[in-house]
């Protein structure tokens, strides 16, 4: 157990050595008053702003956190049977790639005043539409190409001892799909809470991380502005992480988790 | 191994001619030429900056030796940040509560706008809500939806309801709007912020489906701002004080302000004209949504009872008073945040009717999505 702690923590010594040297040159530089403080607030600052905000804070991370995982969950999951559907069919590849494609590429600042009128400027939903418009397409094209891009002498193999579609499905196409799926995962969860912010600048809720943003900033209010956007980093490492530790319990054969172990 | 040296090398001696050609381009100005100066204006040009664009098209900046610039604002830009930076514009155009805010945010000295001409004397912006919801006064706004935007334009509606004793959260839903008024013809929102120049007649640009034909101002109730006591200063001319200091600039400033004046004064007097310069400015909404603005924008200027440009300290104190008691300020600004000498010498060079006294407000009707 201490073994594996010690190792973890060399792991992240790295990380956590340069992020503790930046903290530290940005409080030295705001002290020396180099650079006006609505350029780069110091992180003492930073952290009253925390201190001070932290209600407000409180309250509008739930709320983004909870557009962005809500648009997340129906995302990835109508973005995975979506591509069983192409893998299985080629009709529905024809008939439903190009309008994946055209939807993926709708700028977010266009589609979200649409969605705000569809489905209500406060209903939580219209956030969710553009979160689920970004991580749709990723795991489309991850988990089609996980299911299709199989070993055919391994099919060949499996159709020779009189294996039904089912059991190709569930014994080959399925764990080879699965390391594409987590890896179109890993992209969808960070592109969640970029959407829900975004999102949110086109007007709704007055408790959430992207009008904190907003307000503060247009306020000159740098300080609370950094610490909103702490928050979204934090909980985008906390995502991140949560599926990465499922990865590794789910796929602990595959080549992808062994590179990590050095 | 030596062909990449010296291509570093060439790669050096390129860049260091360019930081010496761009640090030799200011300041290079010969006698006769004329003071460059930047504005960033508070959003998109429209009739709300007339006065400005028709001083720049009739000449009268390039008669006080200027040549200004001007930077577009808009919903992305903020524009009071843009007016802090050291090497910012050397004018800003920008609502009072909101660069006192941005002022005390940063400790007077790292952001030092100090306020050189209050160019709107009275406030722009209402509530307006749908008849049928029967909502006439703040009081009414208990258990509604209300709508403001943010970036420091929603101060005077959330003063107003709490002047009407009721507070955020609790007794009304505060809603972010976007910067149309879809939530509100949705009826998404029981109660729109809305400027007079630009959303009320977005609103009734807009068609009924129920009548087929264009919303009424029958159909609307409007809260006036002024009336109910919290209106707060809006357009106002800033400048840092950091660049104030500076030799020759009070004199720049002067100068931009008496031409600037001049501009509004001949807007007031010519409103079609302007109306033409402002399109010609490169406007997003048509010609019907100008002319509106250009009408509802000169009786937010005229009658100027001190004359363009001067801030009334009685508005100032009641802006100060309502940016404290509601919390937009921790403490009272300090001396000199504004100023009127500026504004008074640039008034002593125009000939004109810099009053207004006898001005009237003309009618203008709103086409079909303003075009």
């Amino acid at each position: 157990m201490s073994a594996t702690c010690t190792r973890r923590l060399r792991e992240f010594a790295p990380a956590i050595v340069v992020f503790v040297a930046v903290l530290a040159l940005l409080e030295g530089v705001g002290a020396a008053r180099l650079l006006q403080s609505f350029i780069l607030p110091r992180p003492t600052a930073v952290a009253a702003a925390f201190g001070e905000e932290l209600p407000r804070l409180q309250r509008s991370a739930v709320n983004t956190l909870y557009e962005a995982l809500g648009g997340l969950v129906i995302g990835v999951t109508a973005g995975t049977i979506t591509a069983f559907a192409i893998a299985r069919w080629a009709r529905v590849r024809e008939a439903v790639l190009p309008i994946a494609v055209g939807a993926s590429a709708i700028p977010i600042i266009a589609a979200a005043p649409i969605m705000s009128n569809w489905f209500g400027i406060l209903n939580p939903f219209a956030k969710m539409a553009i979160v689920i418009l970004l991580t749709f397409f990723p795991m489309v094209v991850n988990v089609a190409r996980g299911l299709s891009q199989v070993d055919d002498s391994a099919v060949e193999l499996m159709r020779a001892s009189a294996a039904s579609d089912g059991q190709v499905l569930r014994k080959l196409r399925i764990p080879n799909a699965l390391p594409y799926f987590f890896t179109g995962l890993k992209i969808a969860t960070t592109l969640s809470l970029i959407g829900a912010v975004v999102a949110e600048y086109f007007g709704g809720s007055d408790d959430v991380l992207g009008r904190v943003i907003v307000q503060s900033s247009s306020a000159l209010r740098f300080d609370i502005t950094w610490a909103a956007i702490s928050i979204t980093a934090v909980a985008g490492i906390a995502m991140y992480l949560l599926v990465l530790a499922v990865e590794r319990a789910v796929i602990p054969w595959h080549a992808s988790q062994r590179l990590g172990e050095t | 191994m030596f062909r990449s040296h010296v291509r570093w090398m060439s790669a050096l001696v390129v860049v260091g001619l360019i930081a010496a050609a761009c640090s030799a381009a200011p300041g290079g100005s010969t006698g006769t030429a004329a003071t460059k100066v930047k504005l960033q204006l508070q959003w998109v040009p429209q009739a709300q900056f007339a006065g400005e664009i028709a001083a720049r098209n009739e000449g009268y900046y390039t008669a006080e030796g200027l040549d200004v610039t001007f930077l577009d604002g808009g919903p992305n830009v903020a524009n009071i940040t843009v007016g802090c930076a050291k090497d910012g514009p050397e004018f800003t155009l920008g609502w009072v509560p909101k660069a006192l805010v941005a002022v005390e945010a940063n400790g007077g000295a790292d952001c030092d706008l100090v306020s050189i001409a209050q160019i709107f004397q009275r406030s722009g912006t209402r509530s307006v809500s749908w008849v049928a919801s029967n909502i006439t006064k703040p009081e009414q706004f208990k258990g509604k939806k209300i709508g403001v935007w943010d970036f420091g334009n929603e101060y005077e509606v959330t003063a107003g309801a709490k002047k009407a004793g009721l507070s955020v959260g609790t007794d009304y839903t505060r809603v972010i709007q976007a910067f149309d008024m879809s939530a509100l013809l949705k009826k998404d929102i029981d109660v729109a912020e809305a400027m007079t120049y630009n959303e009320y007649a977005q609103v009734l640009e807009a068609k009924n489906p129920a009548t087929g034909k264009l919303y009424q101002p029958s159909d609307l109730n409007v809260i006036d701002w002024n009336q109910v006591g919290t209106a707060m200063l809006q357009d106002a001319v800033f400048a840092r004080k950091s660049w104030l200091a500076k030799a020759g600039s009070t004199d720049t400033a002067v100068k931009f302000l008496r031409a600037t004046f001049k501009g509004w004064i001949f807007c007031r007097d010519n409103a079609a004209k302007c109306v033409d310069y402002v399109l010609a400015a490169g406007t997003t909404l048509g010609k019907g949504h100008q002319a509106w603005q250009m009408n509802e924008v000169n009786p937010l200027i005229w009658p100027s009872p001190d004359g363009i440009g001067i801030t009334s300290q009685a508005a100032w104190d009641q802006t100060i008073q309502i940016s404290l008691d509601f919390g937009v300020l921790k403490a009272k600004p300090a001396d000199g945040a504004f100023r009127n000498d500026l504004a008074q010498q640039a008034l002593q060079g125009i000939t004109g009717d810099t009053k207004g006294a006898s001005f009237q407000k003309g009618t203008v009707t709103v086409t079909e999505g303003g075009n």
